[in-house]
């Protein structure tokens, strides 16, 4: 029983690490807080879906083009609001409404194209296949969703902290002028973190509808706030915070389900951050300036 | 080399920089003087492409660069050395001299790499240390290093003397006087006209935007109106 909480909060706090640490990138990176991320995530889960029906592709291939797909929304959502924007001197708030904007346009193409009835992804071998390890049931799933965050942030801090591409991107995060004065082609750096933000996005949103079967217009909206919860958690621009972070809302929320029962699984989650919120205001992990993307 | 005509330039307003005309050979080791507010750094951040000129032309060997977005200018082989030395603080020491890099064409980072450390062992010291827990005299050399890694022929610096020692300062400026002599084409914006000028073949005076006097370094030096206005009766007393 314990061992398969502790599962279901870990899977369910992987995919949430996921969708915060793409995020978080992004707020590290150019101090954008990308409002249109959560409908990001949900045209992932929609591409996904379609690879799966209609061109019936395995789930791996799947994954893989709803990821490329969102990056590319991504992309887009800096070449349409958040770069002009820049371009015109607009404070924040303004990229965060520009954000919102954006986030609203995405659903509404998505309830035009894909109505607005909940649907899910067929029965497959990813969300059937289950084994028993302590007498806990595993799906296939929770640990694809667990191994694939896990890879994700060890790639990416691999890639900050290693690669030419990685130093560029933390001196784009540190000043935009110092970044051009090096050689550092800070419009195209720019441009490939909302790539990787975006299809860290829509990856999330595969696994997220796989695991709770369900796929609609709207489930961006809940995630978004979870994702902001993570973002401030963890520490803003922090990416092992934000891992961190997302497991421990998804441990938070699945406890509360079993002991408090699921129509406070909310209130409990936001609750216990605002608690830590009160007790240490910078997150659980003071972004440490050398920690930072 | 360097060739600067008719350039003006500002922050959206009036314009700060007004019909600025210079020329730096190549070689050649000149500086701008000028007070606080003169311009000095609108200049170079101009000539740096991080800003876009009102009016004017920039030619780097005849080529236009003006108007380029900066990472073009750094590639065509100019850097600058910005005021207060902006280190990367977050990145070790090495990670800034190798984002240096970013801009280089071709190779040869790794031998500017090694020469860089020889000429600073102190920064070989901390290498892995992040560059915001060095001295400020550390940065400046950092800084220094930094640009040099992109292999540029023509160094700008906007006043590596402030707020360092004295001491220090020789040091940076000795640095300068021998990547000159090595054939790297210097242009030096500095406060500190005094050392600016001991140092330069040339000098310029800018004053409210615009070029007020022009000359070869002692001459400048020994005018009554710059003595009075920048080397003034502080220096007299210190000297």
């Amino acid at each position: 029983m314990l061992v398969q909480q502790l599962v279901n909060g870990v899977s369910l706090g992987a995919i949430y690490a996921v969708f915060a640490i793409g995020f978080t990138l992004v707020f590290g990176v150019m101090n954008v807080l990308n409002l249109s991320q959560g409908a990001v995530f949900m045209w992932g889960a929609y591409v996904g879906l379609e690879v799966v029906r209609t061109l019936a592709l395995p789930l791996p291939l799947a994954i893989l083009a709803a990821a490329t797909a969102a990056g590319l929304l991504g992309v887009l959502s800096e070449v349409l609001v958040f770069r002009p924007l820049q371009r015109r001197g607009a404070h924040r708030w303004m990229g965060m409404v520009g954000g919102l904007a954006l986030a609203r346009i995405l659903i509404g193409l998505a309830q035009e194209i894909f109505g607005t009835q909940v649907v899910r992804y067929p029965d497959n071998a990813l969300a059937g296949a289950a084994l028993e390890l302590l007498g806990a049931r595993l799906q296939l799933l929770q640990i694809v969703a667990i191994g694939a965050a896990l890879l994700m942030v060890i790639a990416l801090a691999a890639l900050l902290r290693y690669t030419n591409v990685g130093r560029a991107i933390r001196t784009v995060a540190f000043s935009e002028n110092v970044a051009r004065l090096v050689g550092v082609p800070v419009d195209r750096i720019r441009l490939m973190t909302f790539f990787v933000s975006g299809a860290l996005a829509g990856g999330a949103g595969v696994l997220w509808s796989l695991l709770f079967q369900s796929v609609s217009p709207f489930m961006g909206d809940g995630i978004l706030l979870k994702g902001l919860t993570v973002l401030i958690l963890g520490g803003l621009g922090n990416i092992v915070g934000a891992l961190v972070g997302g497991v421990l809302l998804g441990l938070v929320e699945v406890a509360s389900v079993v002991v408090v029962g699921s129509g406070y699984r909310d209130a409990v989650g936001f609750g216990i951050v605002l608690l830590i919120l009160l007790t240490r205001p910078t997150g659980l992990f003071a972004t440490r300036e050398t920690t930072r993307a | 080399m360097l060739e600067v005509v008719g350039l003006s330039s500002g922050y959206g307003g009036p314009a700060v920089l007004k019909d600025v005309s210079l020329h730096v050979g190549a070689g050649e080791i000149v500086t701008v003087i000028g007070t606080n507010g003169a311009g000095k750094t609108t200049l170079l951040n101009t000539l740096a492409g991080l800003l876009r000129p009102l009016g004017g032309v920039v030619r780097l060997d005849g080529e236009p660069i003006s108007g380029r977005p900066t990472e073009k200018i750094v590639r065509a082989g100019l850097s600058l050395v910005p005021e207060g030395r902006q280190v990367i603080a977050p990145l070790s020491v090495e990670e800034n001299l190798r984002v240096g890099a970013y801009g280089r064409k071709g190779g040869g980072s790794a031998d500017t790499l090694a020469a860089i450390y020889d000429r600073f062992p102190r920064l070989k010291e901390r290498r892995r240390q992040p560059a915001g827990l060095l001295s400020g005299g550390e940065q400046q050399m950092l800084a220094i290093g930094r640009a040099l890694m992109a292999g540029p022929r023509v160094l700008l610096l906007d006043e590596p003397s402030m707020g360092l020692a004295p001491l220090i300062v020789s040091e940076i400026f000795a640095l300068l006087d021998e990547l000159n002599k090595q054939g790297l084409t210097v242009l030096l914006v500095e406060q500190n006209a005094r050392k600016a000028l001991a140092l330069a073949k040339r000098g310029y005076v800018l004053e409210g935007g615009r070029i007020v006097l022009e000359g070869p370094a002692e001459q400048l030096a020994r005018s009554p109106a710059i003595v009075e206005a920048y080397l003034g009766a502080s220096a007299e007393v210190a000297a």
